[in-house]
């Protein structure tokens, strides 16, 4: 298994500062993204055979990307039940994984289809039952609350189809091609879902009191 | 290059995926423009409060509840039962249903023995189903390869068609058009219209003159009200094909997340055909 910053490659000259501030986001995240391995091939051939032993490995070394990802997606409330159908679906489904992808990729894009179907679901419920409340971005109550704590508020306002891609990147360390692979988007598209993310987050962040 | 035109490469150009040519001229605005300089050293800061982010503790239980989730029979990936404002068939209807279905799989089984070119209709659309919610882009591409897919505007399907697609007159909130095709099939000239919603799904919307049960061969059916319309639910991978009949034609969606989005589109369509002409 190999650390997001590995995967990247650059494609032109690019300032310390931005790999400075690039690399301390992808240390930080610890296992991220892996590349596919002949290991990885083989548990995944032994899960395509419902192997149950390869069934554990492979949430042995998945489960905490997938939980990260997640419970940024839905909240902590719900990342415990969504994480879990992640794997029933992957491990349903992982007979039509023909390894064209990277399993990494897939496995993630499994995880933002099953994010997204819970928070349109939820979202469904919560506009049936009339029970949608305004979203507080003002700074006060903030005072005590630090800059990690703020960009968890703040990502939690965006989009979740920006939020997706903004956290592959910046936390997954996805490079653009597998950020078009995980949410099945053109890899044109990712570059401007990061510009709109970046500005939103930046906005919120300051409407809940962050000081850059 | 101006402000807007960088801007538009600015995460690009932050995540190093511009050529070296772009990227230089880029460089070189932000380093004399305060503002493209100030949006791209809040990139910086976003990276590096996204670097300090820890990974949240993970339930103890979530192995032990997954393994007793994977030990139990399956489950359906698809939720057909619904809750809320949908009509739940009686027990007599689903019972009807039933009938309608096995009646419906004789005469598609006819149709098949009788006719080579919808068994290959079944079999392409059968390839389709299954593989339009995991690889959108493939599928469509493998079938429109078979029929001949023309692709065209809205305004151009039109004038070909003789109507107006649904989708020319607006789709639900958050939906945009992703592409417009002219099919030629077996059984009929149809426009196909590919959607995304905001996270980037896409679903298949066909019109035609005549329902087309051959192109889900024995799939099973579910029928129900959708806002007091009439509508067959089939599963298409892990995804939902949901027809019903729309003003004097019939609309076909592939790829719906769940019967709720089904009864958004036909909520959405209802009547918007009204007052066409005939297909």
């Amino acid at each position: 298994m190999k650390s997001a910053s590995s995967r990247r490659t650059s494609t032109s000259t690019a300032s310390n500062s931005r790999e400075e501030a690039r690399g301390a986001a992808s240390n930080n995240a610890g296992t991220a993204a892996w590349a596919d391995t002949q290991e990885t091939a083989e548990v995944v051939a032994a899960c395509q055979k419902d192997d149950p032993l390869a069934q554990r490995r492979l949430y042995e070394a998945s489960h905490q990307n997938v939980y990260r990802l997640v419970v940024r997606m839905v909240g902590v409330q719900d990342a415990a039940d969504v994480t879990q159908q992640v794997f029933l679906q992957t491990f349903r489904k992982i007979g039509q994984f023909s390894g064209r992808s990277q399993f990494g990729t897939w496995i993630y894009r499994v995880a933002v289809n099953e994010s997204l179907q819970h928070l349109r679901k939820s979202k469904r419920s919560k506009m049936q039952g009339l029970e949608q409340e305004p979203t507080d971005r003002s700074p006060s109550g903030n005072e005590n609350v630090d800059d990690k704590e703020l960009l968890e508020q703040a990502l939690a306002q965006l989009e979740p189809g920006l939020r997706s891609t903004f956290l592959l990147r910046e936390v997954e360390g996805f490079s653009y091609g597998d950020i078009a692979g995980a949410l099945e988007i053109p890899e044109g598209t990712v570059g401007s879902r990061l510009n709109r993310a970046r500005r939103e987050l930046k906005q919120y962040l300051i409407e809940l009191g962050w000081e850059p | 290059m101006n402000c807007p035109e960088v801007q538009e490469r600015l995460s690009s150009f932050y995540d190093s995926q511009l050529s070296q040519e772009e990227a230089a001229r880029v460089e070189a605005h932000v380093t004399g423009c305060s503002t493209c300089g100030e949006k791209l050293a809040s990139f910086q800061q976003l990276s590096g409060l996204s670097g300090q982010l820890s990974d949240p503790p993970i339930p103890a239980q979530l192995w032990k509840e997954l393994q007793a989730k994977l030990d139990s029979p399956e489950e359906p990936n698809v939720v057909l039962a619904h809750t809320g404002s949908r009509q739940i068939p009686s027990r007599f209807m689903v019972l009807a249903a039933t009938i309608l279905v096995a009646v419906g799989i004789g005469v598609v089984a006819y149709q098949i023995w009788d006719s080579p070119s919808q068994k290959h209709l079944m079999v392409n659309f059968a390839h389709y189903l299954e593989n339009f919610s995991e690889q959108p882009d493939h599928a469509q591409q493998v079938f429109l390869a078979k029929y001949d897919g023309q692709p065209m505007t809205l305004s151009e399907a039109t004038k070909v068609l003789g109507y107006e697609p649904v989708a020319a007159k607006g789709l639900p909130p958050g939906y945009t058009v992703k592409e417009v095709h002219l099919l030629t099939m077996p059984c009929c000239t149809c426009a196909q219209v590919v959607c995304t919603d905001e996270a980037g799904n896409s679903i298949a919307i066909f019109e035609h003159a005549i329902d087309q049960p051959v192109w889900f061969g024995d799939r099973p059916t579910e029928e129900c009200d959708c806002h007091d319309v009439p509508t067959s639910i089939r599963r298409a991978g892990d995804r939902l094909a949901a027809t019903w009949k729309e003003g004097t034609r019939y609309i076909t969606m592939i790829g719906a997340t769940d019967l709720d989005e089904v009864a958004e589109f036909v909520d959405h369509f209802k009547g918007v055909n009204s007052g066409g002409v005939d297909g």
